[in-house]
């Protein structure tokens, strides 16, 4: 019965936190409520089980020996210091921010752990009013693989999981979130550092609980192994006729420049009834998809190669709806002539 | 066995929370550790057969029953050794601060700073925990979340410049607005439309200016739930787009009903619609690493307006040049 388990882990808490030295294992099972009336079999089963169960509690509960001679450490004990309060002093408004943040998680075991630190960094709330700030946050965390990996990161163990088709060791530095996708920063072991994202797990990973804690590195090389999540600078700029009032996010970004023969480019006139915008691009697929995505309200004048890209897709996308069924089709390029190579 | 567990990581916390709460109610604790009040009673009957080894009435847990039964308050002593809650652990910690570095995507600049605030507290307190997570979300300009977040403080009707996605036109919406929330990867206002007479949700990123009214906003009851969106996907229709390799990442950033993958490095991606005019977009924006589409006539609206933007080219004398190698 969850019951009587509950009350004997309590039993032991308590037992342990009152003794100022450290308990043997047979004394625990004389005088904590609960080990009575067992053979010594199950005495050593459920004594292990428990012992594991407050571990995962965060219980801190240290094996060692009272006998700095004996050759087995068979006694127990819970520093007192280790389990006293680590309780944030938080303002009020701060303690409104840590209730709400309570709130995040909409998975199950990390909205377990979150409410629990919740609860242990303030103690005190009884202000139970996340509305204050009319804020919300959903963080996306449905990935089967990342309470593993979480764990992993968290208490410095390595964790094992196939990735790329190979099994691989890792030992889990940093989890990132970028939008909708987390990633993983760790030192494959035979590999060296690398960046996983998590979708591309391929089995469940498993946390080597029995390996050494490793240390992670300093979080600089942590932030460089990231580096290639950054979003890169714009580099260069394109030159696009946008239809006023159109491609609102498109013309955001760039400069409308004034109607003027000069700032239109060498050779190219700025049709009727389109603003000339200049826009700055890193990617130049994603300034092409954007332009495409806009259709007929945005046209690039220049540079060419973004114009013959964007003719390109807009060749085959107008030719989709005349497309060989999809789905099951085995061709792998479209059927339209773009001379896209 | 679980439930146990949960409930001796409760009795740990619950235990000291009442000596340091005489009198506290049931209700007030129920709500506090998220549990219902008849949970409470039960945490409570086993920490009343809780207490020092020997087992002697007077090494037990003492509970107040009669408070507890009569008047639902909570009256707990003699748990001297368990007067304070358990130290934190970084697995635990994080949970916390992943949840505060979302929130702090989505705040205005005020509140992001009490954010920071409350992370330094807990990278002081927590080893183990800094530098370990990093989250970033869709949240737009920081000065338009802060105006945004202001109204919302004061109540004023506001005019926000939007850049809607789906059909790529501004519109400037009078907006009265009541919450900023992320899901999906990205923050969005949730206002009541003057305009539409109904509420809206805003992408906070395609807000491109806000302006004051001079007016109050008016109350219009509660705001749909943060994530009704959902529901408008559950009974949207369902077009399976085959894609290459080289867009999979819509597996990882669009709402899916699931996929499968292909020999060539593709997948198959069965996507809810709900507005045509997002899927055209989509397939636009996709261009030619979309190879096939069920139901084909899906992808007439794509077609359509990439013929309407061929023309525009010709017309401009922009087309005539046929790609070089």
């Amino acid at each position: 019965m969850a019951g009587r388990k509950s009350e004997r882990l309590i039993n032991l808490v308590i037992a342990l936190l009152a003794s100022s030295r450290w308990l043997t294992r047979d004394e625990i099972r004389r005088s904590v409520v609960g080990y009575e009336n067992l053979s010594d079999d199950a005495f050593f089963r459920i004594f292990e089980r428990d012992k594991a169960d407050l571990r995962s509690l965060g219980v801190p509960l240290e094996t060692g020996s009272a006998d700095p001679w004996a050759d087995e450490d068979d006694a127990y004990r819970i520093r007192r210091d280790d389990f006293t309060s680590t309780a944030l002093a938080l303002t009020g408004p701060e303690k409104t921010l840590v209730a709400l943040a309570a709130t995040v998680w909409n998975e199950a075991t990390l909205g377990a752990v979150t409410s629990v630190a919740a609860a242990k960094l303030d103690p005190a709330p009884l202000a139970p009013a996340p509305a204050a700030y009319a804020l919300g946050a959903t963080v996306p965390a449905d990935d089967p693989a990342l309470p593993v990996l979480w764990e992993g990161v968290f208490t410095n163990r390595p964790v094992r999981f196939t990735y790329h088709g190979r099994l691989r060791q890792v030992e889990p530095w940093r989890l990132i979130l970028r939008r909708t996708v987390w990633y993983l920063v760790g030192r494959d072991i035979d590999a060296g550092p690398r960046l996983f994202r998590l979708s591309r797990i391929t089995d469940r990973p498993h946390l080597k609980t029995r390996a050494p804690r490793f240390t992670p590195p300093a979080a600089s090389i942590i932030d460089d192994c990231a580096a290639g999540l950054a979003e890169p600078a714009p580099t260069a700029h394109a030159q696009v006729a946008i239809r006023p009032g159109a491609a609102a996010a498109l013309r955001h970004r760039g400069c409308v420049l004034a109607p003027t023969e000069s700032s239109a480019p060498a050779g190219l006139e700025v049709p009727a009834g389109y603003d000339l915008v200049e826009i700055p691009y890193a990617r130049v697929d994603d300034l092409v998809s954007e332009i495409c995505a806009a259709g007929a309200d945005a046209l690039v004048l220049d540079p060419p190669r973004i114009r013959h890209l964007v003719l390109a897709h807009l060749r085959h996308t107008a030719g989709l709806a005349e497309a060989p069924r999809g789905g099951a089709a085995d061709e792998t390029t479209g059927p339209v002539s773009g001379g896209r190579p | 066995m679980s439930g146990s567990i949960d409930q001796v990581a409760r009795l740990l916390l619950l235990i000291p929370f009442a000596q340091r709460h005489p009198g506290v109610s049931v209700a007030q604790t129920a709500a506090r550790f998220h549990v219902t009040e008849q949970q409470i009673r039960l945490d409570l009957a086993v920490a009343f057969m809780c207490g020092l080894p020997g087992g002697l009435p007077g090494d037990l847990i003492d509970i107040d029953m009669d408070a507890l039964d009569s008047d639902g308050l909570i009256f707990l002593t003699n748990a001297d050794v368990l007067t304070e809650p358990l130290k934190v652990t970084a697995t635990e910690a994080a949970g916390l601060t992943v949840a505060l570095a979302a929130i702090r995507e989505v705040a205005a600049p005020s509140v992001a700073a009490l954010v920071d605030e409350v992370l330094a507290k807990i990278a002081l307190t927590v080893p183990g925990v800094s530098g370990r997570t990093d989250v970033s979300l869709a949240a737009g300009d920081p000065a338009v979340r802060g105006s945004v977040a202001a109204a919302i403080a004061e109540a004023a009707r506001i005019r926000v410049t939007y850049a809607g996605q789906a059909r790529g036109v501004v519109t400037t919406p009078v907006v009265d607005p009541v919450r900023i929330t992320a899901f999906g990867g990205a923050a969005y206002l949730i206002a009541y439309s003057l305009d539409r007479d109904d509420w809206r949700t805003y992408r906070l990123d395609r807000i491109t200016a806000v302006e004051p009214t001079g007016q109050a906003s008016s109350r219009h009851g509660p705001p749909p739930a943060d994530d009704a969106w959902q529901s408008s996907l559950a009974t949207s229709s369902t077009v399976t787009i085959t894609v290459t390799a080289d867009s999979l990442w819509i597996t990882d950033y669009l709402p899916h009903r699931g996929f499968r993958p292909r020999a060539d490095g593709g997948a198959d991606v069965d996507l809810p619609v709900v507005d045509p005019a997002w899927l055209d977009r989509l397939l636009l924006s996709l261009g030619d690493t979309v190879v096939g589409l069920i139901p084909s006539a899906a992808a007439t609206g794509a077609a359509e307006r990439a013929q309407a933007a061929l023309a525009a080219y010709r017309t401009a004398g922009l087309a005539d040049d046929e790609p070089q190698r």
